[in-house]
């Protein structure tokens, strides 16, 4: 016995005899099998405790990141389709374009009416804001989304004009930081402005439902089923008056034509001296230079 | 020099990602262990499974191993379990010895040892071959009872120390210097003539 101590009854004898002749051992096959699974254990372990921090964590951070990712384009995708739709109906309505009226004009047209109330001082009032008007017109390609003059003053010049060239007021970052929808509120401002003046909300011409037949030609285009009657059933009771003052030219010089056959000279004469005051630029018809 | 380095520094490097101390490890002991499994099984082949069994245990326990006992100690005691699990899988008749914590009458053993299995010393082959005072010695262990044979065995290839024994059989200190004196009595009783 190897250590023999107090009290431990041991046979020196016995031990020397029994360890001369033990001589068994394991076969060399379970030798090497034991001695390959401990270096297989060591080599297995080793990699795994020398990855580092980024090592063992970037698979988790990847997947996370493109989670991240996935989830803010969903959201993103989810508020387009009604963007886009807004964006139509703002862009869609052609419009017609008289003979020997350029396409900036029309897009004034377009523009002005939002600043340019029937009523005298409040066109007076807002001298400038027409001629801010005609300077986006003119910046603006024919076909893009008119530029909002009174609306963009309201946001402090919060959004600039769209560039030239761009097909339509695609929704810059700051619109999606709105919260709320003050750009879905500014959107139908804008489509309320360009539709055309619908006869029976406008108290101060009352012929003017067959007077038109241009309206008559614009405003099925310009109404897309469905949407513009809602657009107008959300807008208040004041927007619905601007938007009846709203009127472009050619619609406001066949009102006045309209006034002068009924005789009434006064009005008609009044009214021109508004529309001269509203679109300063605008060729008058030969009828009304005199 | 690693070769004069202890079981348990060895066993720490191991821990930590050292093969070589692993394999210097393995040839301190691979003999003592595989002598006490064969002796107690009475099988080379399930001595062999066994062994694999043991060590393979051992390379797994790497990570938890602390050196609170001497490492033979451990070794051992790993072996034992492993030795108890196979009896209980399929020597249960030899299970009840070891889960029996009473001290053994002197003549208890020789219904023991009908019931072991054969010795694989006694085979014709082996027989042939071996000397005869080794197959004299390796008898004299067969007809030990389990439980002494253990602490022998115990005491001679794992050079446990009683204490050391008690706890890797879950004994008393003085049960397992019982065993042993039993054990050795036996021993010298029939090996009388080549002492």
């Amino acid at each position: 016995m190897s250590e023999l101590q107090q009290g431990f009854p041991g046979d020196p004898q016995i031990s020397a005899l029994y360890r001369e002749h033990a001589r068994e051992e394991p076969s060399a096959a379970v030798d090497d099998r034991i001695l390959a699974a401990a270096r297989a254990a060591v080599s297995a372990a080793a990699p795994a405790a020398r990855r580092t921090w980024w090592q063992r964590w970037r698979a988790t951070l990847a997947l996370a990141t493109t989670l991240v990712l996935t989830l803010s384009l969903s959201l993103l995708h989810e508020r387009q389709p009604d963007d886009r739709r807004r964006e139509a109906e703002v862009a869609a309505p052609p419009q017609p374009v008289a003979p020997g009226v350029s396409p900036a004009a029309v897009a004034r047209d377009v523009a002005v009416p939002a600043a340019a109330p029937a009523a005298a001082p409040a066109v007076t009032a807002e001298p400038a804001v027409g001629s801010n008007a005609a300077a986006a017109a003119d910046a603006s390609a024919p076909g893009a989304a008119p530029r909002q003059p009174a609306s963009g003053e309201r946001l402090g010049g919060q959004r600039a004009a769209p560039p030239a060239g761009e097909s339509g007021p695609r929704p810059s970052a700051g619109d999606w930081s709105h919260p709320g929808g003050s750009v879905a509120a500014k959107r139908e401002e804008a489509t309320a402005a360009a539709l055309p003046p619908v006869a029976k909300e406008s108290p101060a011409v009352p012929l003017a439902t067959t007077a038109a037949p241009a309206v008559a030609g614009v405003a099925p285009e310009a109404a897309a089923p469905g949407q513009v009657p809602a657009a107008r059933q959300q807008a208040p009771a004041g927007e619905k008056a601007r938007a009846a003052d709203l009127r472009r030219a050619d619609d406001w010089l066949e009102e006045i034509r309209a006034l002068r056959r009924a005789g009434r000279s006064a009005e008609a004469a009044r009214q021109l001296a508004d529309f001269r005051r509203a679109h300063p630029d605008y060729p008058l018809p030969e009828e009304f230079r005199q | 020099m690693q070769t004069d380095w202890s079981d348990e520094r060895l066993m720490l490097a191991y821990r930590a990602g050292d093969a070589d101390a692993f394999t210097l490890l393995y040839r301190r002991h691979r003999g003592p262990l595989y002598r006490y499994l064969a002796r107690q099984c009475g099988n080379p082949a399930l001595a062999d499974e066994l062994h694999q069994d043991v060590w393979l245990k051992v390379i797994n326990a790497r990570s938890q191993y602390e050196p609170l006992a001497r490492f033979p100690t451990w070794l051992f005691r790993i072996a034992r379990h492993r030795l108890i699990d196979h009896y209980r899988q399929h020597a249960r008749h030899l299970l009840a010895h070891y889960e029996s914590t009473a001290d053994e009458d002197p003549e208890e053993g020789n219904e023991l040892i009908e019931a072991l299995p054969a010795a694989y010393e006694e085979m014709p082959h082996v027989l042939h071959e071996r000397h005869d005072t080794a197959r004299r010695i390796s008898l004299a262990l067969d007809e030990l009872p389990p439980l002494q044979r253990e602490v022998f065995l115990l005491a001679e290839e794992g050079g446990l120390t009683l204490d050391e024994i008690a706890v890797a059989t879950g004994c008393g200190r003085e049960t397992t210097k019982s065993r042993l004196r039993y054990a050795l009595g036996k021993l010298r009783t029939r090996l009388r003539d080549l002492l």
